[in-house]
């Protein structure tokens, strides 16, 4: 019992973990139909700046750090925006993809010539490891703090798209983004709004990586967020609801593939993990929450 | 107040509209007729915006708005029911119809604008919960003009608003476009349905092949029974 509640937990935090990150896509491709592979190199950003930050004050309070991380995401998200993507918007989508890319280059580049490709120590609080005993399982701060903060920047995201006129027109440009602008919203303001979110949602997701590696590198943002994408092509790619289920599927695929393989094949995790996704897939192309094309729709 | 001069629209070596000078005053209702792929949708979204304008210019009020992008026009006080409606599905009617009030930043004049276009359109208000995409055709017509009116536009532009719909909704359409001609607004009228669109309009312009063939008075179009069967295939000028 208590080894499933604790399992529980572990698909529930790393589970959690995609999902902001397949919300950040997803929340992008919606909105202007961009795949942004440049998306890793955000994370990345959050966890250099601050390790920048660490490094030039000296500050050793891994909380006050944390905003900084956050904030640092959320400004390189639309400055990216402002400066790579939006020259290519009315571009094919094969532009913005490869543009995309390019950035990734350019940034992880830019941290392995000026800063090292070996990791660089980032001071985490030590109590996030600590355990909890609850009763029926012993957890990590760590997991319930991920697992809350997940549940919370959903909620926040959900009163956004639904409570705020910005947050409406991002869901409205999700379907036809010309009419939107025809009712006189600035197609800018959208799209840096959704940046902004996009930016958001991967600071959090940067600051508990971080907190459970201790370290930064250049690379670091790469493996989560292709997770990530898996997780929303699993979910729907697009459909926001469909990249917390992806996610959360993801998390608990890899769990429970982590339990049930014998240790010899263990290392092979992700494959198994990838082919039950892959046949997910087949039968529902159009991913688990997903709906098909409509008329009407966008054909991006 | 709006004024077209040799506006031409191009997509690639199409050209689209040709050169094409057309005016809306104040208080008229302008009809701009012509059959399927005459190059009216073309024209309507080069004045929007939507698609660049080759050459010519678009004044509005007196200045050059030929490159104003959609949403500035929106400001200035232009506004559109678009070529199939294009409410927003997954949205409910109160938010299709918040997002048109989006340029008014007063919150009591969007208030009123709302009570006021849900009285004129009953079954908005029926609706107003509901998703935008469950709604019928002519329902979602509706939503589409009065999501256009809640900018509170100067002129309004609407988009062929009987297509595929059934001839009562038809005529409930037209109408409703009735109701806001006597309120004093000023419409440009894009139609295929040639004798209601004429029926409610001043003027009229007859677009074919991406040029103007015709351009005078609603009642001269009505009786020559050449131009309209020539241009609009009809057999005669009902």
């Amino acid at each position: 019992m208590e080894y499933l509640v604790q399992q529980v937990l572990n698909a529930l935090s790393i589970g959690g973990n995609y999902a902001l990150l397949a919300l950040g896509l997803a929340i992008v491709f919606s909105v202007i139909g961009l795949v942004n592979f440049a998306y890793g190199e955000v994370i990345a950003v959050a966890g250099y700046v601050m390790f920048a930050v660490f490094m030039v004050s000296g500050i050793e309070y891994a909380v006050l750090l944390m905003p900084v991380g956050v904030l640092a995401a959320i400004g390189i998200s639309v400055a990216l925006e402002r400066v790579a993507f939006r020259p290519v918007r009315y571009a094919p989508a094969a532009t913005g993809l490869l543009t995309a890319f390019g950035v990734s280059i350019v940034i992880r580049n830019f941290f392995v010539t000026l800063v090292a490709t070996r990791s660089k120590a980032v001071p985490t609080p030590q109590w996030l490891g600590y355990q909890i005993d609850i009763g029926i399982a012993r957890i990590q701060v760590i997991q319930i703090l991920e697992t809350s903060v997940t549940a919370l920047a959903l909620l926040l995201l959900v009163f956004i798209l639904r409570r705020t006129n910005i947050g409406l027109a991002m869901r409205a440009a999700a379907r036809d983004f010309d009419m939107v602008r025809m009712v006189g919203i600035n197609a800018n303001k959208v799209i840096a709004a959704a940046f902004a979110v996009s930016g958001f949602l991967a600071g959090l997701a940067a600051i508990f990586i971080i907190a459970r590696r201790g370290v930064v590198d250049p690379f670091m943002g790469f493996t989560p967020v292709l997770k990530a994408f898996v997780a929303a092509v699993l979910g729907g790619f697009g459909s926001l609801p469909g990249a917390v289920v992806g996610g959360f599927l993801l998390g608990a695929l890899e769990v429970f593939f982590q339990i049930v393989l014998p240790s010899s094949i263990a290392g092979y995790r992700d494959a198994f993990v990838f082919v039950l996704v892959s046949v997910i897939l087949v039968w529902r192309p159009q991913g688990l929450v997903g709906t098909k094309r409509q008329f009407g729709d966008k054909d991006e | 107040m709006l004024e077209l001069n040799s506006v031409c629209v191009d997509y690639g070596a199409v050209k689209a509209v040709q050169s094409v000078d057309l005016r809306v005053e104040e208080g008229e209702v302008v009809a701009l007729l012509g059959p399927n792929g005459a190059g009216k949708t073309s024209l309507i979204s080069a004045v929007m915006g939507i698609v660049p304008v080759s050459s010519g210019t678009v004044r509005f009020e007196g200045q050059d708005v030929t490159l104003a992008s959609p949403e500035e026009k929106v400001r200035r006080g232009v506004g559109i029911s678009p070529e199939g409606r294009r409410v927003f599905a997954n949205l409910t009617v109160a938010e299709n119809l918040q997002l048109g009030a989006s340029t008014q930043p007063d919150k009591a004049v969007r208030a009123a604008q709302l009570a006021k276009y849900l009285e004129m359109f009953p079954i908005l208000k029926e609706r107003y919960h509901q998703k935008a995409g469950t709604l019928s055709g002519g329902e979602q017509q509706q939503l589409a003009i009065s999501r256009c009116l809640m900018s509170a536009p100067r002129i309004v532009m609407l988009d062929e608003p009987s297509l595929g719909l059934a001839p009562v909704i038809v005529e409930r359409i037209f109408e409703l476009i009735a109701e806001l001609k006597a309120a004093g607004l000023t419409i440009l009228l894009v139609e295929q349905n040639a004798s209601e669109a004429l029926n409610v309009a001043d003027r009229a312009y007859l677009m074919h092949s991406g040029r103007l063939r015709f351009e005078g008075s609603a009642q001269d179009l009505l009786n020559s029974d050449d131009l309209m069967s020539h241009y609009m295939g009809l057999g005669e000028a009902q």
